[in-house]
């Protein structure tokens, strides 16, 4: 049996399983009414007694040097002579070159103050604490807009800092009222030293929100990896709250149904049936044996976080090195695709040597890697928890809420247009952005600014 | 689904399957043929000039001192107070104490010792280095037989010391003529810096045996792990030089289709396909496909990573002491003990079963030969050669074994998967021997030397004195 008929058999028998595990919990459809009612009911009280404090990052010296000392130390194995660089990860001879640098001449000292360039501040909701930044662009303008930035794994919150400063710059006839938090777990959210999954974080979000904003404030959401999930979460729950949501990668998770079942059946005999002209112009695919393509060789990250994350966290909260290799191998593949294969770089020379190395000190200094990474598991896991995780993931965005897609060329997972308007039932706006990929905020501040301000005046 | 329809159902699936086999079976001996063509054509010549020279592992004073020394920087992190210790993986609070016995009471002096207590060799075949340890039990023993002896990831070559102790005390009349390689890329078979997978690995291994026994020499091998899998490819190359394998992981999920079709009907009619035993130690739970698919989920993160992005992961176990142990001695955890009793919730992981010093050398040998990478590189290179010789035609990892190769299984319940004796024996057709323990777990030598090597002497005995 050849591997690609083998693939599309097992992949049949996985989607159908799933079907059948679908099917039977939309028996719960009748109580899907009662989402609604739930989230307004368990919704986190912010009262007056919960209060924020202000909060600058410190440059630890004494840190800096440990993490100095032990880039010093730093051990190395060798590059295969015989394959090209990066074909197996992130290549070992590009690796030994940025430590170079990262140990000798990355200023870690300029870029705390660049770190400290917008508020910010940390606050205890539902016993988690939650950092964030919150800063409000041309304060005297007429229009104000609420807006929650939300990023991922592995993201940091000012990799917003540029687009913020966009908009300040470029939008001067609006207020933004702009909310950047952490998940918890990730950097300055932390310590966490108990399970929270991204439904957890769904909640404490509009917590924080109300917190912020008020009460009963209408709040725009623009979500990136992590972010795309958790924005459509907080649409799904508090449809009268949310303005709209505009997203980077619609999950997949949310399209594991029937309807997408058929398209990806579909997708593999007749490609372009179920594309739009310009997502065939893009190359995107959708079908059963590109979805298995995907998990077998983009998922082994993925695999092991939402198994063994502290198996593997060992190793990167020990070695800046290792978290280096690991993270940044994400910001390769995660921008370019399987094209930096035989790049020397990766592909990485595009970006700004410091602001890479900045992502990848600030998973340092806040030792958050492997809480960050326990994000996956308890995602993953949350399902056993029951209603209404079991279902919210499934649910359909009513038409309430607006819903703003913008997908770039090397995002790393595709769902097309028509699969898409099943589930979001107000597709307001959606493009596709040439030569950009996962990490938007950071490679393409402009464009994401531009596209979710045009996405909210829509909705507006 | 009423019972009568249900009957109708596998009824139709069974007769179909019938013919399906029929039909594979045919494809199968011309793909077997195609095989042994192969392996004649790429047998590896062992010539005159082909030299072992004797191998001893010095104790490397500086970098043992380097690695106490990032042991003493090490970094750890906070375990989470709300979920059962070692659920999320290797729990850091037992790998602070670990850490600490590591850089200040483990002896690595006395442990080389301990690994240079078997003579060792090194040889360059193909280009390729291989280490091996090579030993003789009771040389005047009328009785001679030639063995390999062959582990996997993350194994290593000393794992065996005390089964090879075992077999030298407790049978005297028989001289075991014994080689314990070590896949190259893992450990002292360094440094290896080109791509290298399990064929090319079996090939070598053979030559090896050639090398040191003639050319018409015939062995078993006893397999584990990759071991395993090498152990089965051999006699797929050369079955009339193989006397008989003998190993604890059998691969049989892609050898065909009614064994698949079979697994799907298994949890509804079980003593249709699995005997008392199997059905009292609950193999219609484990080798169902929910139980396989919920398996392979919840244990082979690690082996999705290595099969794809291996040096991503290897740069932080490469530099990082408490990576490398945590990342590997979680395996000696999930691997040799029941999850929900013993590890969940643990202090240990269960790990103080085994010799802390025991456990500390693994991790020690894969340190000192920087090798932990090129471990792993392995993984991704099965994979591509995998699809590799599938495009040419020659299916090494579904075709099944010769009747003519005699084989031993040694089935050990806490291992990561159980397979029933009529799935192994649809692909491996020479099993004559099946023995299931049942403490038993992945690693068999290193955690059950006396077990391990009774089933494998009971099992060569059997063949010996059948022919």
């Amino acid at each position: 049996m050849s591997l690609k008929n083998l693939s599309i058999f097992s992949l049949s028998v996985l989607l159908f399983s799933v079907f059948i595990v679908i099917y039977l919990n939309q028996e719960n459809s009748k109580k899907l009414k009662r989402i609604g009612q739930w989230a307004k009911d368990n919704q986190i009280k912010v009262d007056t007694s919960t209060k924020a404090q202000k909060f600058t990052i410190d440059f630890d010296e004494k840190e800096w040097n440990l993490l100095k000392q032990k880039l010093s130390l730093t051990r190395f194995f060798t590059s295969l002579k015989d394959v090209p660089s990066f074909d197996f990860g992130f290549d070992p001879d590009y690796a030994r070159e940025l430590v170079e640098y990262w140990g000798n001449k990355f200023d870690w000292k300029s870029q705390v103050e660049y770190l400290n360039s917008y508020p910010q501040f940390r606050i205890s909701i539902n016993d988690t604490l939650i950092h964030y930044v919150y800063y409000t662009t041309n304060p005297t303008a007429a229009k104000r807009i609420n807006i929650l930035l939300l990023d991922g794994w592995p993201g940091a919150f000012f990799g917003f800092y540029k687009a913020i400063d966009f908009m300040e710059k470029n939008y001067k006839d609006i207020c933004f009222d702009i909310v950047v938090p952490s998940i918890p777990g990730f950097g300055y959210s932390n310590p966490l030293e108990k399970v929270v999954d991204p439904f957890d974080t769904t909640l404490i979000f509009d917590a924080l929100a109300r917190f912020v904003f008020g009460e009963n404030s209408q709040y725009f959401v623009h979500g990136e990896d992590w972010g795309s999930l958790i924005s459509t979460f907080l649409a799904k729950l508090y449809p009268e709250r949310i303005g709209g949501i505009h997203i980077t990668m619609p999950p997949l998770t949310s399209f594991f149904d029937f309807n997408s079942l058929l398209y990806a059946f579909a997708g593999q005999f007749f490609p372009n049936s179920i594309l739009t002209e310009q997502e065939i112009k893009f190359g995107f695919k959708f079908s059963l044996s590109e979805l298995a393509s995907l998990i077998i060789k983009k998922t082994g990250y993925f695999h092991i976080q939402a198994t063994k994350p502290d198996s593997i966290g060992a190793g990167m909260s020990d070695s800046p090195f290792g978290l280096l290799a690991y993270v940044l191998e994400k910001y390769s593949f995660g921008s370019f695709g399987m094209n930096v294969v035989g790049k020397k770089d990766g592909g990485l020379e595009k970006f700004n040597r410091d602001d890479l190395l900045t992502i990848i000190t600030y998973y340092w200094m806040t030792n958050c890697i492997s809480s960050s990474m326990r994000l996956y598991r308890n995602a993953f896991y949350t399902l056993e928890k029951g209603w209404p995780r079991t279902v919210l993931n499934m649910k359909k965005i009513s038409a309430k809420v607006p819903v703003g897609v913008q997908v770039f060329q090397h995002e790393v997972s595709f769902v097309p247009f028509k699969v898409l308007k099943n589930k979001y039932l107000n597709l307001s706006m959606y493009n596709l952005v040439e030569n950009g990929g996962h990490f938007s905020n950071f490679e393409n501040p402009e464009k994401i600014s531009n596209n979710f301000i045009e996405f909210i005046n829509l909705a507006l | 689904m009423s019972l009568k329809n249900l009957s109708i159902f596998s009824l139709s699936v069974l007769l179909f399957s019938v013919f399906l086999v029929i039909y594979l079976n045919q494809e199968n001996s011309k793909k077997l043929n195609r095989i042994e063509q192969w392996a004649k054509n790429n047998q590896i010549k062992v010539d005159k000039s082909t030299k072992a020279q004797k191998f001893t592992i010095d104790f490397d004073e500086k970098e043992w001192n380097l690695l106490k020394q990032k042991l003493s920087l090490t970094r750890f992190f906070t375990s989470l107070k709300d979920v059962p210790s070692f659920d999320f993986g290797f729990d850091p609070d037992y790998a602070r104490e670990l850490v600490e016995y590591w850089g200040n009471k483990f002896d690595w002096k006395s442990q080389v010792e301990y690994l240079n207590s078997y003579p060792q060799f090194r040889i360059s075949i193909n280009d390729t280095i291989i280490h091996y340890v090579h030993y003789t039990t009771n040389p005047t023993a009328e009785k001679r037989i030639n063995i390999l002896l062959l582990d996997g990831w993350p194994g290593a070559f000393f794992g065996f010391y005390k089964a090879i102790d075992f077999m030298e005390k407790n049978y005297k009349d028989i001289c075991f003529d014994i080689v314990v390689p070590s896949i190259p890329g893992y450990h002292f078979s360094t440094p290896l810096n080109k791509i290298h997978n399990p064929v090319e690995t079996s090939l070598l291994f053979d030559a090896l045996m050639r090398y040191l026994f003639g050319e018409l020499a015939h062995y078993y091998i006893h397999g584990e792990d990759w071991g395993s899998i090498i152990a089965t490819t051999v006699p797929q190359l050369y079955p009339t030089r193989v006397s008989g394998i003998h190993i604890t992981m059998p691969i049989t999920s892609e050898s065909n289709i009614l064994n698949n079709i079979c697994s799907l009907l298994l949890p509804y009619v079980p003593s249709l396909f699995l005997s008392d035993q199997e059905l009292k130690h609950e193999f219609s739970s484990r080798f169902s496909i929910k139980s396989k698919l919920w398996k392979f989920w919840d244990e082979f993160g690690y082996f999705h990573l290595q099969a794809t992005r291996p040096d991503t992961v290897g740069h932080g176990l490469t530099d990082s002491p408490v990576g490398l142990m945590a990342y590997i001695l979680e395996k000696y955890s999930s691997w040799t003990f029941e999850r929900l009793n013993k590890i969940s919730g643990s202090k240990d992981g269960g790990l103080e079963f085994f010799n802390k010093d025991d456990l500390l050398t693994v991790c020690t040998l894969y340190w000192m030969t920087n090798s932990i990478t090129s471990s792993m590189r392995y993984y991704a290179n099965s994979f591509n050669a995998m699809l590799e010789f599938r495009k040419q035609n020659l299916d090494f990892f579904s075709l099944s074994v010769s009747q003519t190769v005699p084989v031993g299984v040694q089935m050990n319940l806490n291992d990561i998967f159980v397979t029933p004796f009529w799935f192994i024996k649809s692909r491996y057709l020479g099993l004559i021997q099946y023995k299931i323990v049942e403490q038993g777990g992945h690693f068999a030598a290193f955690q059950n030397p006396e077990l391990t090597v009774k089933c494998l002497v009971d099992f060569i005995t059997q063949v010996e004195y059948k022919i």
